[in-house]
């Protein structure tokens, strides 16, 4: 599986408290997610295996990953 | 409440909904201004016909999603230089966009306003006048730029079109601003605004024509004499940075600037900026989205994120936060104090 070109996922600079967002950025969606699924996406974008069903199962359901 | 903002017609919820663009539709211009902030390396290409369509057509698909209206405001260079710029005006009209023009006003002939009368959703043509008089004018736009500039501001009020018109204020004008203001009153100007000059560009030039913090307050005590001497007749612009420091019990006063917040530049290339002066480029609509400039340019968090910054401890953050291009221009640096604040000349 890889990420949909569609999306960015990204933590938001110039700020203390750990703020982590999923967007998609030619339909405008935009989803705050948790650190967790944050490091699931590095994860998944470095081609490393990722463990965690539920993650994955609703990163599926945003679009956020395709199939290869 | 006084109502002082440029959409009387609206109520203060919506206009917190109004995404604010600024288009430069060209760099070519048919004036050499001191204070401009173009440079000899303008950018000469241009977008064509179908990419400003499709550029506008994301940029509605963006508004909607957000559930925002939008104000274009076209500008150039000159942007009547442009011969398609009625075109465009009026495809932006028939998105359901606000539509502005910001003009030197020495192209303003009968077609140009019989055109900008058939753009429904014109919210006014704004002139720049840099002097209340022909000398000081000239001296700043070029000899025989006052008697026309004059003429397209009344010719627009004639033909019932809402007219602005803005002084960019600095060492040149700034002795002859009552007369600026005088002059508005006179003709009955339906929307005055003082801006400050920021040095870049050609501008550069002139950069120890920058006012200081104290005769940037005296500007803004003279222009607000005239906002409560003409309430209710003329609007002028003073929803913006550093205004709210006049301590003033008038309630229409003061308001951060909207760039990276709730409006963006596009130039004659689809490079996008926060704002012209601040000469930072984030992102390009040839080959990116709305979306992805607006989430993803860290200069943008940067800004969204003010209380990082040198104002954002300031008690009038939320309805100052300076001038960020002007911080720039003076100490490299977009997040340190304003160099024209004058909460200290307050105390």
């Amino acid at each position: 599986m890889k990420i949909n070109k569609a999306f960015r996922f990204l933590q938001e600079p110039y700020i203390l408290e750990e703020r982590f967002w999923l967007v998609n950025i030619e339909e405008g969606d935009v989803f705050k997610i948790s650190k967790k699924t944050f490091q699931c996406l590095q994860s998944i974008n470095n081609c490393i295996s990722v463990n965690n069903d539920d993650i994955i199962d609703s990163l599926r359901e945003m679009g956020a990953i395709v199939d290869d | 409440m006084i109502n002082n903002q440029k959409y009387p017609d609206i109520s203060p919820e919506e206009i917190k909904k109004i995404f604010r663009v600024q288009w430069h539709l060209t760099e070519r211009c048919n004036l050499k201004c001191l204070h401009c902030y173009q440079d000899e390396l303008c950018i000469k290409e241009e977008l064509d016909i179908e990419e400003i369509k499709k550029i506008a057509n994301m940029l509605k698909k963006t508004v909607d999603r957000w559930g925002f209206k939008c104000e274009i405001s076209l500008t150039g260079g000159e942007p009547l230089v442009r011969k398609e710029w009625f075109e465009i005006a009026k495809y932006l009209d028939q998105l359901g966009f606000y539509v502005s023009i910001l003009s030197n006003g020495l192209l303003m002939s009968r077609e140009v306003i019989s055109n900008l009368k058939k753009i429904n959703h014109l919210r006014y043509v704004q002139i720049s006048l840099d002097g209340g008089s022909p000398e000081v004018h000239e001296k700043i736009r070029g000899k025989g730029t006052f008697n026309k500039t004059i003429e397209s501001i009344k010719s627009l009020k004639r033909n019932g079109i809402k007219s602005a018109t803005k002084f960019t204020v600095h060492k040149l004008n700034f002795l002859d601003l009552i007369n600026y203001l005088n002059l508005t009153e006179q003709i009955g100007v339906d929307f005055v605004s003082v801006a400050r000059y920021i040095p870049s560009g050609r501008g550069e030039k002139i950069r120890d024509f920058v006012l200081t913090a104290e005769e940037t307050k005296e500007t803004y005590q003279l222009v607000m004499k005239f906002v409560k001497k003409n309430e209710g007749k003329i609007l002028y612009d003073t929803r913006r940075p550093l205004w709210i420091l006049l301590n003033d019990q008038y309630v229409g006063i003061g308001g951060r600037c909207v760039a990276g917040i709730n409006g963006l530049t596009i130039l004659p290339n689809g490079d996008v900026l926060p704002c012209r002066p601040m000469g930072v480029k984030i992102g390009n609509l040839r080959n990116q989205t709305f979306f992805e400039i607006w989430y993803t340019s860290d200069l943008l968090w940067k800004i969204r994120n003010f209380h990082d910054w040198s104002c954002g401890k300031c008690q009038f953050s939320r309805t100052c936060g300076g001038c960020l291009a002007l911080s720039k221009a003076f100490y490299q640096d977009f997040f340190v104090q304003d160099p024209q604040c004058f909460k200290e000349v307050n105390k």
